[in-house]
């Protein structure tokens, strides 16, 4: 039986010399099995601090990083997903009161397509509105809503700023954890009836989302979901090409923002300041990139800044 | 010969020999890079491997099947079969040309939507937005008493395939970044 072996592949090597285009393949098949043993050992070459991550090595790990938001995916039709998000984004716009302004919703509604046109759901239309309160926030929906302060706009120094925050927003909707979210306060709020969105009475819809505009308003999002979000909004600034570092600037300056605030103290509201605080610590060292991309300065200035209305102090 | 060799019946190294090819076939197919998808909302289908050279013939819309026939640089000659729209009347085109390597993946993306007229035709229809809203969203809104109006009009900012791809290419970004680094003959390993 031995002596069938070496034979074999004999005749696996001829049935593949005796066809260019069967050879070629043969030839593909062990070129990506040897970039896939390079690629690791690259990998760990980084990992160990040996070698320096190469740009284009980045931006493919960028665009294979695929994540499955198979979970609620056939949960929920794009129309229920769509009606959901109305309903909350319209609960924002309710509590905070939505700005108008043509041509700023334009340049948002841009740098949101543009990211939502490449990320795992190119197919989600993104829906941005602006928010006119001063708190530095950025809310999302499910189906693609995105809803951003005032506060928040005028903390963003660069596009590339603006875009990991709109990233973060995108990601969230388009995972569907914006969906998840929605079922765990359902369930919270009625235990004995689970969290499918799709049995809720009329009642029953208007308190979920009545509550849960409460609760992200009041509290914010959960720093768990956030920090799974991060990673997937980097990955969006890299295929885009803008700085993958904007995120991660963005969120420092608010901390820095909300610490200068508060006076080192716990700021109004926020019970879990001491928590928060040391939960965007992590967040920000998981966020390290090379500086590889686009800030946009001058065209975040033309395009926004210049167009935002003169914030109101309180007394 | 063969037969003599192995010390075995001429079934048996006939056996062999079908077994050698179905090896190889079945090698070859597990990486056939023939099929690939659009990963990008939509994208032009170019004349020539270049952004600057040559003309679009067409556009393809997010998860589109496409054939590849060549690769050069970062560029790969595609062929497409454009199906018309579920419940819509209309022939089958074909589109081929150039299409840039990042906007094209081995996986079918993930949708919600089985139909999804915002995107037909490569991306150049809006999503359909509604004055007179209905569903659940308009009945909240009624109850809460809240305004719905201006959730629908932030719908209709969305914009076009054509404006989108001019933004990306006035900030030099996605396809349009000249100093992108090459990436060879693809994004995936």
């Amino acid at each position: 039986m031995l002596r069938i072996l070496p034979v074999l592949a004999c005749l696996a090597l001829l049935a593949a010399a005796a066809c260019k285009q069967t050879a070629q393949q043969v030839s593909a098949t062990v070129k990506s099995y040897a970039e896939g043993v390079s690629t690791a050992g690259r990998a760990t070459g980084e990992e160990l601090g040996l070698l320096k991550p190469r740009t284009f090595d980045y931006v493919r790990r960028a665009w294979n990083a695929h994540e499955e938001p198979a979970a609620l995916a056939g949960t929920y039709t794009f129309e229920q997903e769509r009606e959901l998000g109305r309903a909350l984004a319209a609960e924002f716009q309710g509590r905070l009161g939505r700005h108008e302004n043509d041509r700023l919703e334009r340049y948002l509604a841009l740098v949101a397509a543009a990211l939502a046109a490449h990320s795992e759901r190119p197919d989600l239309p993104a829906a941005v509105s602006i928010l006119r309160s001063e708190t530095v926030a950025c809310y999302a929906a499910p189906g693609g809503y995105v809803l951003v302060t005032f506060g928040a706009l005028r903390l963003c120094r660069s596009e590339s700023e603006l875009a990991g925050l709109f990233a973060q927003a995108i990601a969230y909707s388009a995972s569907r954890r914006a969906l998840a979210d929605l079922e765990g306060l359902q369930a919270e709020l009625n235990p004995a009836g689970g969290g499918d969105l799709n049995r809720l009475d009329a009642n029953g819809f208007s308190n979920l989302l009545e509550q849960a505009a409460n609760r992200f308003v009041a509290r914010g999002y959960d720093y768990e979901r956030l920090a799974a979000c991060d990673r997937q909004a980097v990955d969006l600034l890299v295929r885009l090409g803008y700085e993958p570092g904007g995120l991660k600037a963005f969120l420092t300056r608010q901390q820095v923002q909300i610490q200068e605030r508060s006076g080192g103290r716990p700021a109004p509201g926020l019970d879990a300041f001491k928590g928060r605080e040391e939960a965007t610590d992590a967040r920000l060292a998981q966020l390290a990139a090379p500086s590889i991309g686009r800030n946009l300065v001058q065209r975040f200035r033309q395009e926004c800044q210049a167009r935002l209305p003169a914030p109101v102090l309180s007394p | 010969m063969l037969a003599r060799f192995l010390r075995v019946s001429p079934a048996h190294s006939a056996l062999l020999l079908a077994l050698a090819g179905a090896f190889v076939w079945a090698a070859c197919a597990a990486a056939d890079p023939a099929l690939r998808f659009l990963r990008v909302r939509a994208a032009p289908v170019r004349s020539e491997p270049s952004l600057k050279e040559g003309s679009a013939r067409g556009r393809l819309a997010a998860g589109q099947d496409v054939e590849v026939l060549e690769t050069k640089g970062d560029w790969v000659r595609i062929k497409a079969e454009v199906r018309p729209a579920p419940g819509t009347e209309g022939k089958p085109e074909t589109r081929e040309g150039w299409m840039h390597a990042t906007q094209l993946g081995s996986h079918a993306p993930a949708f919600a939507a089985p139909v999804r007229p915002w995107l037909e035709d490569g991306g150049r229809v809006f999503p359909p937005a509604t004055d007179v809203p209905a569903g659940r969203a308009a009945a909240h809104a009624q109850r809460r008493k809240l305004d719905l109006k201006p959730v629908l009009q932030s719908e209709r900012s969305y914009p076009s395939a054509e404006e989108l791809e001019r933004f990306l290419q006035d900030g030099e970004l996605g396809v349009y970044r000249p100093d992108w680094p090459s990436l060879e003959v693809g994004v995936e390993p």
